[in-house]
């Protein structure tokens, strides 16, 4: 009988851990593909950051064809707007790669990166809209708060506050009152607690925005964001806990090599204790790398994850994988 | 490509067992819930020994006696008893559910012997006892990681494992409509059951246990893919006029088990 320990036929949804561990073992099975998917995609990070240095340190030494500046800031945007969208989609190429796994329908990484480049724009409008949505989440929760804290400092007395005299004296006494300290302490509390809810239960809807735009045929960058929100219904809190498991494992590693990093400068320093101003350099081109690879090795590490949350999610709110054989 | 650890024992009746390994996920997430519980456990016991130790003071205070060296006492023993209750926590349940913790019952996962059998008293309380070493810089959580045996100290002092609950297969939770019913019963005659195989029962079974959680568009072009498959399996000329995709199913299901009882 198929059960979802089965290691071939995953007929049955997964558990929440085995959601992330599901993830972890396509990023450590496939390790160097990814990751090599991975570091290419951050170089596409990289390029308008060098570039803009290389602008900023031609025109600091020149300084002159200022009216140069007018092409070149435009061409830069547009630059810096495709090798966003290019790092999108080789992200996106690896929850591609990985949902093939899943499904035993593995790609080669060259065609799950034409894929995905082919909707390049596309990653774009889907980043937008979510982003478009989480500022709006998060503009009517600060005025939520703003009406609240208003609310409460009238509750306690705030207006004599403003009709007094001597605003700073009365203003004094109300916040050294008991009674407002204990207000003023719950409130913090559950707005941390309202906070850590509301953006948790968003994220969760919208965690697999750009995977249904990677994976799916006849799909745009709005419909994917539809589908990341018809797909995660119901089951906002089982992501919410996917996604606190995987992010506590990530705090781990990022430890571990934290460690690795500190030990690393640690030697440095030892070896080399002349030379101050190459040693600062060294230092800091060393900690560059190792923030660069840190990007790199994380990325794969979020994105497989992905790929098996919605496989778990497709599985779930749409059966995917239940056939009769034939 | 294999998704989940596993490993097979032979235990000394020469029976092959076969586990599949808990994971990292599943055990981060055990963790948690435990050490949250524990977390609790201890507030608890904390404010009542707070409470208790308040009162004593008070009383002696009246009382007028000695007692410059009550405090540190009280604090010497609420230490010992936080960490009895830290261990305890892991042994009492541990030995209660037989190598489950709230935490790993939640998660469906459980510690058993190497050689296959329920862990007893002595390896519980190694377990319970390494822990702190474990979590000392997140040690265990590396040694489960690259592991191919996902076993942290504890788990390699004490001899155990941590394997994912068997679920067995239930039979709950599936509805079935009179009409499906009805239709039940005429199936065995109208139909050749016995094509269908066991594999194709339990891919029925499955969609009629979880169709409630499906999205309605999906589950009504999954329900008739499956209706129209398993028509031609049994070789059904057409589905009864009248009845719904997954009314037919159901009449499938029902007719499949009352043939085969065993599955």
């Amino acid at each position: 009988m198929a059960s979802s320990s089965d290691p071939q036929g995953l007929v049955q949804p997964l558990s929440v851990g085995n959601v992330v561990s599901v993830g972890l073992r396509l990023y450590s099975d496939h390790f160097k593909q990814y990751m090599g998917v991975a570091l290419v995609a951050t170089l596409w990070i990289l390029l308008p950051i060098v570039t803009i240095a290389l602008i900023v340190g031609f025109f600091a030494s020149v300084q002159d064809y200022y009216a140069l500046l007018g092409l070149i800031i435009p061409a830069w945007l547009v630059l810096l707007a495709y090798c966003v969208g290019k790092y999108m989609a080789d992200s996106a190429a690896i929850a591609r790669l990985a949902f093939g796994e899943l499904t035993q329908q593995p790609e080669s990484t060259q065609q799950a990166k034409k894929f995905t480049s082919s909707r390049l724009w596309w990653f774009w409008v889907t980043s937008l809209l979510t982003s478009l949505i989480f500022g709006g989440v998060l503009t009517a929760f600060y005025l939520l708060v703003a009406v609240l804290f208003a609310v409460a400092f009238g509750a306690v007395g705030g207006l004599s506050v403003l009709q007094s005299a001597a605003p700073e004296a009365v203003f004094e006494r109300i916040a050294s009152s008991p009674g407002f300290l204990l207000t003023f302490g719950l409130g913090m509390l559950v707005v941390v607690v309202l906070f850590i809810a509301i953006f948790g239960w968003f994220s969760a809807r919208f965690s697999i925005a750009d995977v249904p735009l990677a994976i799916e045929l006849d799909m745009d960058g709005a419909r994917s964001v539809g589908r990341s929100w018809q797909l995660t219904k119901k089951s906002a809190w089982r992501i919410f806990l996917i996604l606190f498991i995987a992010a506590m494992i990530a705090f781990v590693l990022q430890l571990l090599i934290q460690i690795v990093t500190s030990i690393i400068s640690g030697v440095l320093v030892a070896i080399q204790p002349s030379g101050v101003s190459a040693l600062y350099l060294l230092s800091i081109t060393v900690s560059y790398i190792f923030a660069f690879m840190t990007s790199a090795l994380f990325l794969p590490f979020w994105q497989t994850i992905k790929a098996a949350l919605y496989y778990d999610l497709r599985s779930r709110r749409e059966g995917l994988g239940l056939r009769l054989r034939g | 490509m294999r998704l989940f650890n596993r490993v097979k024992l032979l235990t000394p009746e020469s029976v092959e067992l076969e586990f599949t390994l808990a994971g990292i996920g599943s055990r981060a997430l055990a963790l948690s819930l435990d050490y949250t519980f524990l977390l609790l456990c201890l507030l608890l016991f904390w404010t009542v020994w707070g409470i208790i130790s308040n009162q004593v003071l008070n009383y002696l205070e009246n009382t007028g006696a000695a007692y410059q060296s009550l405090p540190i006492w009280l604090g010497a023993i609420a230490l010992l008893v936080s960490f009895a209750i830290f261990v305890g926590y892991f042994v009492f349940f541990e030995m209660l559910w037989q190598g489950q913790t709230p935490g790993k019952r939640l998660t469906k996962i459980r510690v058993i012997r190497d050689n296959g059998r329920p862990i007893r008293m002595s390896q519980a309380t190694l377990r319970a006892l390494l822990r702190p070493l474990d979590d000392f810089f997140f040690t265990g959580a590396f040694l489960i990681f690259f592991g191919k045996r996902e076993k942290r100290l504890g788990d390699w002092v004490a001899g155990t494992l941590v394997v994912q609950e068997e679920r067995p297969q239930s039979r709950s939770g599936i509805l079935v409509s009179p009409e499906a019913k009805r239709l039940a019963a005429d199936l065995p005659q109208m139909t050749q059951l016995t094509q269908l195989l066991p594999d194709d029962f339990a891919v029925i079974r499955e969609y009629l246990q979880r169709r409630g959680f499906m999205d309605a568009k999906a589950k009504s072009e999954l329900s008739l893919n499956l209706a129209r498959q398993t028509r031609a399996i049994v070789q059904l000329a057409e589905i009864p006029p009248g009845l719904t995709s997954d009314q037919f199913l159901e009449a499938v299901y029902l007719a499949y088990q009352e043939q085969f009882p065993t599955y």
